[in-house]
């Protein structure tokens, strides 16, 4: 027994332990017409002081630093675009917030971006500007290199985005630019936020693997299936589901009605919802259409085929505890209307097993 | 002395290489300010031309820092920000609805570029410069 515990252990600390790796941030320098401030300081305020927890070229999970200090990576960034001179108006910057992420958000495509939020003071310490900026960018879901190599591109983006959109502000606030003026930044800096939005986080895309056990009164069968879906956090969740499933009739009913055996193949397709309740746990609501064949033997062991079509409707619960990887657990109810010419109509249980990756 | 002179040539190549740089950073913003007409897309090396209704479609980058667009013979107007570092311009219409295209290749006479749109996100798009 302690040597299980010992195991889990190990293995529930490797598997939140990462290993780092660092982001060189390049100094390439952007045209900035009229340069009449110069970044004087970079305050890191951020509470987390890693850069994010993302996959690297060989799929596993590192966490991202700065080479060197992060407030001194971003005022040499700075000053390659905005060198100190006598002539320029010093302002500093505050982080609150640098982090890489990346995730898959659809059936074939990952997002990878760079949120920051970035303050702009005064000499005298008057809040200028505050900006919240989310760069991104989407990638083929294959191309997990490409997106590791460009993450330092994305921060460097991030970060001349936010100086262009101070600059604009500047432009925008006066007709005439009095930034020279030391004596008026005062009266003609307002304090202004640029584009404001609560942090919002990357909409994850499940990939689930289940196998359901179906029963009825009159059958008993399995259903696999595939359900791929983007895990919004207020709206109704509308999964991409591809499923197949068999069942046999239970022999007792049959016997009444003529037949020996019974078995339906059908393919399904239709429409289903997720409604989040709580993070991981989901209402499952759906209409399908099963599509597929009948085979029937009668009591001379005769065999005949017949096209299935119907409607299905279903109702239940999901519950995916792990969002990376895990299990996935469902158990719910079904309303069945069908083609069938042993059975029409129908309703019955499912308990769902499988895997989310 | 032979480290004094070591220590100049040193610095004066560094001087040399980033201020070349920042020269290039700079040409390459300013290439962008021409107008660029409609030439070829590519998708996967080959190269498709475009239908009858783009014919004399273009893109007209300003100094000021706005921008005309004539798409399937309809213009637009508005204002961009060209990012260097992101390598990309966000253009941004009357409406406020913004559109992002990636810079592949620029050049005098060429700009290929990748809109950041669904449909259209490996297509590579190609003008030609009037200038």
């Amino acid at each position: 027994m302690k040597k299980i515990i010992n195991i889990l252990a190990l293995f529930f600390s490797s598997a939140i332990c990462f290993s780092q790796a660092t982001i060189d941030l390049k100094k390439v320098p952007f045209e900035i017409k009229n340069q009449d401030f110069y970044i004087d300081s970079v305050i890191d305020n951020r509470q987390e002081l890693h850069l994010g927890v993302i996959e690297d070229n060989s799929g596993k999970k590192v966490k991202l630093y700065f080479e060197n200090e992060t407030n001194k990576t971003i005022k040499k960034f700075m000053d390659a675009t905005l060198p100190m001179t006598s002539d320029r108006v010093p302002i500093s910057l505050r982080i609150n917030n640098l982090k890489i992420e990346e995730a898959q958000t659809s059936i074939d495509q990952r997002t990878a971006r760079v949120y920051i939020e970035l303050y702009f003071y005064s000499e005298n310490g008057e809040e200028l500007y505050k900006v919240i900026h989310y760069e991104g960018q989407i990638f083929p879901v294959s191309n997990v290199t490409e997106i590791y190599e460009t993450h330092e591109q994305r921060i460097r983006g991030a970060l001349e985005y936010c100086l262009l959109a101070f600059i604009n502000e500047q432009k925008v606030n006066t007709t005439n630019n009095h930034i020279k003026n030391k004596n008026t930044i005062k009266a003609d800096f307002t304090s202004k936020v640029g584009t404001y939005e609560a942090y919002y986080l990357l909409v994850k895309w499940f990939n689930m693997l289940t196998f359901k056990r179906v029963i009825d009164k009159y059958n008993e069968g399995w259903n696999v299936a595939y359900t791929g879906f983007s895990d919004h956090e207020k709206d109704f969740i509308i999964p991409f589901v591809i499923n197949y499933g068999q069942s046999r009739a239970k022999s007792d009913a049959l016997q009444e009605l003529g037949y020996s055996s019974v078995d339906s193949y059908t393919f399904g397709f239709g429409f289903n919802g997720y409604i989040k309740i709580i993070p991981g746990f989901y209402l499952d609501l759906g209409l399908n259409i099963p599509a597929g064949i009948e085979v029937l033997k009668n009591l001379e062991d005769k065999k005949s085929n017949n096209f299935l079509i119907g409607i299905s409707s279903n109702q239940g619960v999901k519950i995916i505890p792990w969002k990376d990887f895990g299990i996935v657990i469902g158990v719910g109810v079904f309303q069945r209307w069908q083609t069938s010419k042993v059975i029409n109509r129908n309703f019955g249980f499912q308990l769902e097993l499988g895997i989310n990756f | 002395m032979k480290i004094c002179i070591w220590l100049i040539v040193i610095t004066n190549f560094l001087i040399i290489s980033i201020m070349g740089k920042t020269h290039v950073q700079q040409s390459e913003t300013n290439m962008l300010f021409n107008t660029w007409f409609l030439d070829t897309y590519k998708i996967d090396s080959k190269e498709y031309p475009p239908n009858k209704r783009e014919k004399d479609d273009y893109l007209l980058f300003k100094e000021d820092m706005t921008y005309t667009s004539k798409s399937e013979g309809k213009e637009e107007k508005g204002t961009f920000i060209l990012n260097t570092n992101g390598a990309y311009i966000l253009m941004s219409d009357k409406n406020g609805d913004k559109i992002k295209a990636y810079i592949i290749s620029i050049s005098d006479k060429s700009l290929i570029l990748k809109y950041d749109i669904n449909e259209i996100r490996d297509i590579e798009v190609h003008y030609i410069g009037s200038m």
